[in-house]
């Protein structure tokens, strides 16, 4: 990048596992009080901002361009242009990158970036069978018609086809997410039990940051409706008292016969929202500002859909080689625990030279996860991953542990469903 | 003609309503005798159509005159002119020409009576335009044929949907309830009005409009025909009746006589007579007169302060609440319901979960009488947002304070809250009774604050008190009195005293129940009587309500601001220091209430400072009652609290829920006589003590021969 981009501040709501205390409300409601609380947090004004930009992967039928919605609610006047967009797990980092190449382009001076998700929301839906027999009935005039078309229905249109399930389902190699983290898990040999031990340790690091207060500099409160009898101020995933035992406990679910990924060594299907402000570096000096941090370069790259799990390594060799810098060069790594499986697979690929050499073209291997630099502060497993958010989640935890421990660069990166990897570079002076 | 312009063409008259040298059509009777002598004329001309239409923006007909109305002094002069309008009604129903209504703005009263008599109605979907029968709402009933016209067109049960509440529908309702027959689009209204009166010249077109009328479906043929029976009739009166009794406790006659009218099914002739006969009864009578004063007190007022006051004055669009909880959250509600944005400060989050609370159950509370949907809710609480600092502060351009009522705690929140807010923006504190230009002094910008004291439930009172403290500028009061109007509300500006007009004029009659209790009377009692008198509440269920440490304290901050004749009286300090009873909030005041079951608290009756039972009489308990009130209003008016009697009526109509068909406070006092209000008190000062001392104003009044109102 020619230049940095500065993150001026960002907040994000609470992340609540899906069915629990967020499942009244709508990706664009949750959204929309985070943008609220952001601007009402900010330094900069409403008119400041030129373009809201916006990440959700599931695309509610109500809210067609959820990043209008969500802006307008959130308290922008109908003046700011807004867009949503889509590169799913990634779809957070998306508005960021996004924002970086219209304001380095300079198409915009500052946009409000971010990302949201409801995945108690994400609907059933009706059959093909049921769709096409719904739109028959509409078609038939005469009663006879009608009566015809009902002697042909079949009580198995009834049966929904489940979004959440078919949104996380790659429909290119046909396996869902978990079914994928199942692959890793063979390609790299990982036990059950290392993927365990690596679940509890992300609950046990989660729980200490939230009861040191941490997490409490990145979330707002935010009023749990419909109800409003509440206000939630914490993420509601990590759990204080997991245990090994209770982990071994959990059958596999996506390969039921030979497999070893549990949902409790998995990320579960969470609602949440984030939201940053964003400008080039030299505006934001310009206006005397001290942000956050910078977002000083990143990388998407492609791999085999049925190998997504690997979409970290692929795309940080991109950022090490466009950036010229090297991984010992970064403080902290915020790797997404999409599942234990994948993030030790990582973990073996970014030090294996023979993975290099096979899948990156590199002549070296791209350098140890140091575990004392690795999701120091738990991650989707125990805080969860509500799809569209967590992109931003990931850079504004880095940013805040590299200010607390005085820290100066972070790699933020994550696999992408569908098979592709996302890695930017932060950095916080 | 005058205030009737009239157009012909070979098939068309077109008439005009254009009232000379007024904003807004009406039917005095001038206008009426216009009509007429036009009626004439149009019975005998050869056009096949007539219409009716008005040259006033947003405006059909207003109605009849109400001035005109207000003079109406026996029920042989009502019974006159109602005759009148029912015959040119009749006359215009009678003429051989097909009639059409064309409405576009405000068809109320006379105006909707007009048009019932018409063959056709249409209306535009200008918002401006509502159609409906109001006259109850001023203590008479529809006069020219509105009640025999009305269930004829859209069934018994719609009409009184509209006659009994007095209520006027949108064009969009109207046409759903067939009360009008077309509605056009307000930006291509006179092109397709044109279309229309020329498709009228055909009789299938006519057809067409008449068979919509009719019920389509075989179950609405079979409803329909089962609803003109007699006992599904005499059924939906029955119903229409308790409810009628439960809103309005029976006390205004109008709906009743509504009723009344209805009791027999008749003939359309006899209808009539029975019509003019209810409304000759009611037009002359003193509730009427009150309720048609009222009506003229709230135009008064709103010129009497449009005159005072600058008047241009920009709307903010995001505002603040310091102090979450009951009010705060009511505040808020208001802010968010009016479209604003708005940041609500408290010192810990349960206190913003209860103002969230608050807020949603109003607005849940308008979703369930279908006055907003659950999307326009989802976006209004979003505009609401929680927290503990006074963040997004810096863009609030009005900010309102209701936190304890405690000053020295007012005094800081007010002064960090200043800090935070933008230059220009208006600040205001919502107290009930503390001092206003004692908040002002810590401020750096005093002249930009003044007390906003809404009254709660906040979505059901409409009264604010503006007061006006020792800095406070004229710009700050026009502004706050904009800002209230734009929210609904009535803002009457009073002066800074404790407890300011409404809570000082009703603590001493709060406080006067406690001392009655400790003479010994019976709680229930003294209730009941007060809502004989026609109060919404007695002062104990009152107290309960509002809350006895919320009472306590404003009767604490007057007794302190008033001294002897506001003393507490010992059984509340016993009540609330010992027993520490909070009322209806804590389950337990001078009632108890358990579930939905509410008795009275026994245990009172033993306390040291409760004599043993007395017997007191109705008219004992309402004259000690209102009469202290009476008193202090009159001190209110010697001190220049408020503007003038008017304006303290009004206040104490919105603020308390004081019966408006007697007129207010002030008005119901004059009915009694000033003479006979200082005897009365005279004698309460002898017997009850100095707290009925006749305020010198009353017996200026005395001396001067006039009552409240001059």
């Amino acid at each position: 990048m020619k230049e940095r981009l500065a993150i001026i501040e960002g907040w994000r709501s609470p992340f609540c596992k899906a069915g629990t205390e967020f499942k009244g409300m709508q990706a664009d409601q949750l959204g929309a009080v985070v943008v609220r609380e952001v601007m009402a947090n900010s330094v900069l004004d409403y008119a400041d901002i030129d373009e809201v930009i916006m990440g959700n992967v599931a695309q509610p039928g109500h809210a067609a361009n959820i990043a209008r919605v969500i802006a307008l609610q959130g308290g922008f006047p109908v003046s700011t242009s807004a867009y949503t967009v889509n590169r799913n797990c990634a779809s957070g980092m998306e508005s960021m990158t996004t924002a970086a190449n219209k304001i380095l382009a300079g198409e915009i001076d500052s946009a409000l970036v971010g990302g949201s998700e409801s995945m108690s929301s994400v609907p059933l839906l009706y059959s093909p069978e049921m769709t096409k027999f719904m739109m028959q009935m509409m078609f038939a005039k005469t009663p006879l018609a009608k009566l015809k078309l009902l002697s042909q229905f079949r009580l198995s249109f009834l049966k929904p086809v489940i979004g959440i399930e078919q949104g996380l389902t790659d429909p290119v190699c046909g396996l869902n997410m978990g079914q994928t983290a199942e692959v890793l898990a063979k390609e790299f040999a990982i036990t059950r039990e290392q993927q365990d031990q690596f679940a509890l340790n992300s609950h046990q690091q989660a729980i200490k940051a939230q009861q040191a207060g941490k997490f409490a500099d990145e979330i707002i409160s935010v009023a749990i409706a419909p109800k409003y009898q509440h206000i939630q101020h914490l993420d509601n995933g990590p759990r204080d008292n997991q245990t090994l035992a209770a982990l071994a406990k959990l059958r596999p679910y996506f390969d039921r016969l030979a497999g070893s990924v549990t949902v409790g060594n998995a990320c579960p299907i969470t609602d949440g929202a984030v939201a940053f402000t964003v400008m080039a570096e030299s505006k934001a000096k310009a206006m005397g500002l001290t942000p956050l941090g910078y977002l000083a370069d990143y990388s998407y790259a492609g791999l085999a859909g049925n190998r997504m799990g690997l979409g970290p390594a692929y795309a940080t060799a991109k950022l090490l080689d466009k950036s010229g810098l090297a991984l010992s060069d970064f403080d902290l790594v915020e790797l997404n625990e999409a599942f234990a499986a994948q993030v030790i697979a990582n973990q073996c690929a970014f030090e294996s030279k023979e993975f290099a050499q096979q899948y990156l073209q590199r002549a070296h291997a791209l350098g140890e996860l140091d575990p004392n630099k690795l999701n120091v502060n738990g991650g989707a497993i125990a805080l969860g991953h509500p799809v569209g958010a967590t992109g931003g989640r990931l850079i504004l935890t880095l940013l805040h542990e590299l200010r607390r421990q005085g820290l100066q660069r972070g790699l933020a990166t994550l696999c992408i469903g569908g098979g592709q990897g996302a890695a930017l570079a932060l950095e916080v002076e | 003609m005058k205030h009737i312009h009239v157009q012909k063409n070979d098939w068309l008259i077109r008439v005009t309503f254009d009232l000379q040298d007024q904003k807004i059509n009406k039917l005095s009777s001038d206008v009426m005798q216009e009509l007429d002598s036009l009626l004439e004329d149009i019975k005998s001309s050869p056009q096949q159509i007539v219409s009716f239409e008005s040259a006033k923006k947003n405006i059909f007909i207003a109605g009849a005159d109400i001035q005109e109305l207000q003079k109406i002094d026996s029920p042989e002069m009502a019974k006159e002119k109602a005759h009148l309008g029912q015959e040119i009604f009749n006359r215009l129903d009678a003429l051989p020409q097909t009639t059409i209504a064309i409405i576009d703005g405000a068809c109320a009263g006379g105006g909707c009576e007009l048009a019932l008599a018409c063959d056709f109605r249409l209306a535009s979907d200008n918002p401006k335009t509502k159609i409906g029968l109001p006259e109850v709402k001023l203590g008479i009933i529809p006069g020219w044929g509105g009640t025999q016209r009305l269930p004829r067109l859209i069934g018994l049960p719609e009409a009184l949907a509209i006659i009994l509440p007095g209520k006027l529908v949108s064009a969009e309702k109207a046409y759903r309830i067939k009360l009008v027959d077309q509605v056009f689009s307000s930006a291509q209204f006179n092109v397709q009005v044109e279309q229309f009166l020329e498709n009228l010249k055909q009789k299938s077109f006519q057809a067409s409009l008449l068979k919509r009328r009719q019920p389509k479906s075989a179950l609405q043929k079979v409803t329909t025909f089962a609803m003109q029976t007699h006992p599904a009739r005499l059924l939906i009166l029955k119903k229409a009746q308790q409810n009628v009794m439960k809103t309005s406790k029976g006390f205004y006659p109008a709906p009743l006589a509504v009723l009344d009218v209805y009791r027999n099914n008749c003939s359309f002739e006899e209808g009539l007579k029975r019509e003019l006969a209810a409304f000759s009864d009611l037009a002359s009578t003193v509730i009427c007169k009150h309720l048609i004063g009222l009506f003229f007190l709230n135009e008064q007022v709103k010129k009497e302060q449009s005159e005072s006051y600058p008047q241009d004055v920009e709307l903010p669009t995001s505002g603040a609440v310091i102090g979450a909880g009951v009010m705060g959250g009511g505040i808020a509600w208001l802010m968010s319901y009016k479209g604003l944005s708005v940041r609500v400060k408290d010192i810990n989050w349960a206190s913003i979960e209860l103002g969230y609370q608050q807020a949603a159950s109003y607005f849940s509370q308008l979703q369930k009488q279908r006055r907003i949907k659950q999307g326009a809710i989802d976006y209004a609480m979003n505009r609401i947002g929680g927290s503990l600092q006074f963040t997004g502060f810096n863009r609030a351009q009005v900010a309102i304070e209701a936190v304890v009522e405690v000053m020295s705690v007012k005094k800081q929140v007010l002064q960090e809250a200043e800090a935070e807010l933008p230059e220009d923006s208006l600040l205001c504190s919502n107290t009930s009774a503390l001092s206003i230009t004692e908040m002002a002094s810590v401020l750096t910008r005093p002249e930009q604050f003044c007390g906003m004291h809404f009254f709660n439930p906040v979505n059901r009172m409409p009264l604010v008190e503006i007061v006006k403290g020792q800095q406070t500028s004229e710009q700050t009061i026009a502004k706050a009195i904009a800002i209230s109007k734009a929210w609904g509300k009535v803002p009457i500006v009073v002066g800074d005293c404790p407890g300011f007009l409404v809570n000082r004029i009703l603590l001493p009659y709060l406080n006067e129940a406690a001392y009655l209790l400790q003479e010994g009377a019976d709680i229930e009692k003294v209730d009941l009587a007060i809502n004989s008198f026609g109060m919404p509440m007695g002062p104990f269920q009152l107290a309960d309500e509002v809350g006895i440490d919320v009472g306590y304290k404003v009767a604490a901050i007057l007794q302190a601001g008033f001294g002897e004749r506001m003393t507490v009286a010992p059984v509340l300090e016993h009540i609330h220091d010992k027993l520490k009873l909070s009322g209806k909030k804590g389950g337990r005041g001078f009632y108890h209430y358990k579930n939905k079951q509410v008795e009275v608290n026994e245990l009172l009756y033993q306390a040291g400072c409760v004599a043993d039972s007395k017997d007191f009489s109705d008219q004992d308990i309402i004259d000690r009652l209102m009469l202290v009130m009476v008193n202090e209003a009159a001190r209110c008016l010697d001190e220049d609290i408020v503007t003038n009697a008017g304006q303290l009526d009004l206040a104490m109509i919105m603020g308390t829920g004081f019966p408006a068909w007697r007129g207010g406070l002030c008005r119901w006092a004059d009915s009694i006589g000033c003479d006979e209000v200082v005897k009365r008190l005279q004698k309460l000062h002898q017997q009850v003590g100095n707290r009925y001392e006749v305020a010198p104003y009353l017996l200026k009044c005395v001396e001067q021969g006039h009552g409240f109102y001059h």
